[in-house]
């Protein structure tokens, strides 16, 4: 059943699990729980559609490179699904290799956990099990890369497909204009009892369930933790200041540009790092693209100003100068695209500002960092694929200056990927949650989407995020 | 604290100033050629040694052997 919180007063029953956002996470939990004959309350914070008064709680303070999470997240029922683009990779059995990095273990879990969910993740985003994931071309390279493997979703709208089933359905009661501001904790201080929520004209009430999953993305999710700080100051689950830590992006490098041999032959080429490559060289996975641009093209809201700048840029050409604002690519360049894995670093994470939003909330303090065992990734993928690429006679790749010269501070953006900011380990002072995605500390509270990655590897995350819910939904069910 | 620019600020800055420089320039400077006017100036080589088979001029990966034989 679907409700407006706003036209309600109070909800009095006690639900077997309470979900929080309606993403890809929340709503794949909530339909396995549910059929699982379990009662759920599922509560969106924004509306059925866009509007500022929910976006607006997006708005953080950056004081490291900036990822934009207020324009790349969608706050409404559907989350982000409402504008992903619908590539889907899954993670190798190497993501889950047992392996240090900056001083922090990777997966606590094996490969092998997740991969019986993939052929029932492929079927919720509307994948061809049969088809499977295909390559662009033939092996072109002899080292190091090999012809990236993939699939596209449509891409499936959460809201479109599954709205109507959420309605109908007997076990689910979701609320929209509902906003989670507070976590209730027993006399212990190791079980949740109740969640606070709020609409937008500051009407409260308490809900009550057995357990507790925060689907809320990879800077709301620890932002509402630390949040939850009345009878723990230090906010839930951050007995070891792991809250927030670790936040991972995947990197998207301007690396350079290239030439083919023979311009005919091919319109893009895709490859992915191998594991011996990454393993004898100690680097993360990347992704890299090489195509040629044939019109400039942006996305989201502001496309049309970003079009109108792209055109002068390329007109002018000073795309090379103004590279740090955006990724200009301009109509006949032979762009080099890139998904690279970042590694966990403490550094690079999501606090509290001391700005607040119109709940009282405080406002997430985000500091994106790399760190040197990224900048080596990066220049190291970047010059191995530029000698790959002429080894095959394929043609020639020029590299960005700041590839070359160590000196130069590394050009970057990003993917709108959020990860590892609640990171799976076994330890809770290397993490937040544990093997089974529940909170270290607390036996009732569960986290679902990319803040429990423990390394996020070179593949866009959406369908690992519905592998690692349908397993929790097993767990719990 | 003065408070740092974003990027919404930096777009409404260019598009007033590009919008202002047209509109003020537009008839008091002589028509743009059809081709962008190249320098004439030769661009300096920058040289990077990659490793013993590779270099990288002005940024272009090629065989070290390229730069020393030539290519045919």
């Amino acid at each position: 059943m679907l409700y407006n919180f706003d036209l309600q007063k109070t909800i009095d029953k006690t639900y077997d699990v309470c979900i929080v956002g309606t993403g890809p996470a929340g709503i794949t939990l909530a339909r396995k729980l549910s059929k699982a004959g379990q009662s759920v309350i599922l509560l969106e914070a924004g509306g059925l559609n866009y509007s500022d008064e929910s976006q607006a709680l997006y708005e953080c303070e950056s004081v490291g490179h900036d990822g934009w999470p207020q324009f790349t997240r969608l706050r409404y029922f559907g989350g982000t699904s409402n504008h992903w683009s619908g590539r889907c990779r899954p993670f190798d059995p190497s993501d889950f290799d047992k392996k240090i990095i900056n001083g922090l273990p990777g997966w606590p879990i094996r490969h092998g956990d997740i991969e019986p969910y993939l052929e029932e993740a492929m079927d919720i985003v509307d994948l061809d099990r049969g088809q499977g994931f295909k390559t662009l071309h033939d092996e072109l390279l002899d080292n190091n890369f090999y012809s990236d493997a993939f699939a596209h979703s449509p891409p499936t709208r959460f809201k479109e497909k599954y709205l109507p089933e959420i309605e109908q359905s007997k076990n689910i009661d979701c609320f929209y204009n509902a906003n989670a501001i507070d976590l209730v904790l027993d006399r212990s201080h190791q079980v949740i009892t109740k969640i606070k929520i709020s609409n937008y004209k500051q009407h409260h009430t308490l809900v009550a369930a057995n357990k507790f999953i925060l689907c809320l993305g990879g800077i709301e999710t620890p932002r509402f933790m630390l949040n939850c700080n009345n009878q723990i100051k230090s906010g839930i689950g951050n007995g070891n200041d792991m809250v927030g830590r670790c936040f991972m992006e995947h990197l998207n490098i301007p690396m350079g540009t290239f030439l083919y041999k023979d311009p005919d032959q091919y319109s893009k080429l895709q490859f992915y790092s191998d594991d011996q490559f990454c393993s004898i060289n100690n680097v993360g996975k990347s992704n890299v693209t090489l195509s040629i641009i044939k019109q400039i093209k942006s996305y989201g809201r502001t496309k049309a100003i970003k079009n109108f700048f792209k055109k002068i840029a390329c007109q002018m050409e000073i795309e090379d100068k103004v590279q740090f604002i955006s990724d200009f690519k301009c109509p006949g360049m032979g762009a080099i695209g890139t998904l690279v894995e970042q590694s966990p670093n403490l550094d690079s994470r999501v606090s509290l500002s001391q700005k607040t939003d119109n709940f009282g909330q405080y406002k997430a303090r985000f500091d994106w960092q790399i760190s040197d065992y990224d900048r080596i990734t990066i220049r190291h993928t970047a010059i191995t694929i530029a000698k790959e690429f002429h080894k095959a006679g394929l043609g020639t790749v020029r590299l960005a200056d700041f590839i070359l010269d160590k000196n130069l501070e590394i050009q970057f953006g990003h993917h709108n990927h959020h990860m590892g900011t609640t990171r799976m380990s076994h330890s809770p002072k290397a993490g937040v949650v544990d093997h089974n995605a529940k909170v270290h500390g607390i036996d009732n509270l569960y986290i679902g989407g990319s803040s429990i990655f423990s390394t996020g590897g070179a593949c866009n995350p959406t369908m690992p995020i519905i592998q690692l819910c349908l397993r929790l939904a097993q767990h719990l069910a | 604290m003065p408070r740092p620019t974003n990027r919404r600020v930096f777009c409404r800055s260019i598009v007033l100033v590009t919008s202002t420089y047209l509109t003020i320039t537009k008839t008091m400077l002589p028509k743009a050629p059809s081709q962008p006017i190249k320098s004439k100036a030769p661009t300096p080589t920058k040289l990077h040694s990659i490793d013993g088979n590779y270099v990288a001029v002005n940024g272009w990966v090629i065989p070290a052997k390229d730069l020393t034989q030539g290519k045919g």
